[in-house]
């Protein structure tokens, strides 16, 4: 009954646990900076940063292949 | 309400009437069963506690939640290389403090021609893949640009932190974090347009 409009409201709220994730992340991170540019020296320390973002390289790739498949999975469903 | 439609033959059809509307139509057409799509039985303080835990609660979708966990390593990346920055540019290089600053403009520049390269480049690719694959255009089609930040990042980073390591004339550094700066607004600003358009477009 009120699918057309739930999932607009879903959509936003997608969008909104994102933006929450992003700056929580992002605070957090920068406080943890100089202790690891410390440590690591800035080579190792940027590197460090370049292979986490390799791992995430495959996201789109998973995103195209298995959308579909992940979303209308049962495990995943959420009741809102 | 941009698109009201309602249909009082078939009291079993998805009717998106607000609320005012349909206690009028209601009391018309003496149909108890019209109802309006955005009316819910909620009382005011449950709608909005459910609304505002929501997006958490999205966040137990694997999809959402791994988007929102590459989304959040790389802003948080933006905010590390302004604390880095300072150690860089003001501690090695022996900048004063404004031109330290200075320096993070070229990620400014980098996140102005990830932005145009981007909205080209998205629409480009996602005609061309309608195209050839016929049909309508699906949200995936815009998607095949976040690859592209997904290797500009790296790259960037590398480039950047090796070249300060090796106390190269600051100019390489620099140019390393217009890649970062490409990078990020290549993947944060595909991925919520993504999302949104997908779970936008399953149910509609």
């Amino acid at each position: 009954m009120y699918l057309v409009d739930a999932y607009t409201v879903h959509a936003a709220s997608v969008t909104a646990a994102i933006t929450i994730f992003q700056c929580l992340l992002g605070a957090l991170l920068s406080l943890a900076g100089p202790a690891m540019y410390d440590t690591l020296g800035l080579g190792w320390g940027n590197s460090l940063l370049g292979f986490i973002s390799i791992v995430f390289f495959p996201v789109p790739f998973i995103l195209w292949i298995y959308r579909e498949r992940l979303r209308n999975a049962k495990l995943f469903q959420v009741e809102i | 309400m941009s698109h009201t439609v309602w249909c009082p033959m078939d009291a079993t059809a998805t009717l998106d009437i607000p609320g005012g509307k349909a206690k009028l139509l209601r009391k018309q057409t003496r149909n108890l069963r019209l109802d309006s799509a955005i009316d819910t039985t909620k009382t005011p303080r449950r709608l909005f506690a459910s609304s505002i835990t929501r997006s958490v609660k999205t966040l137990r979708y694997s999809i959402v939640s791994l988007l929102s966990l590459y989304a959040a390593t790389v802003y948080s990346y933006l905010y590390l290389c302004f604390t880095a920055f300072e150690i860089v540019f003001y501690g090695q290089y022996g900048f004063s403090s404004g031109e330290a600053g200075l320096a993070t403009l070229c990620i400014g520049i980098g996140s102005v021609l990830g932005c145009v390269i981007c909205g080209v480049a998205a629409n480009a690719v996602s005609k061309n893949l309608t195209e050839k694959l016929g049909g309508d255009p699906k949200p995936k089609y815009r998607l095949p640009p976040m690859i592209l930040g997904g290797l500009c990042t790296p790259i960037g980073l590398f480039w950047y932190g090796w070249s300060a390591q090796a106390r190269v004339h600051w100019i390489v550094p620099i140019i390393a974090t217009v890649f970062i700066g490409m990078g990020m607004v290549f993947i944060y600003v595909r991925l919520p347009c993504g999302i949104s358009a997908t779970f936008h477009q399953s149910h509609d």
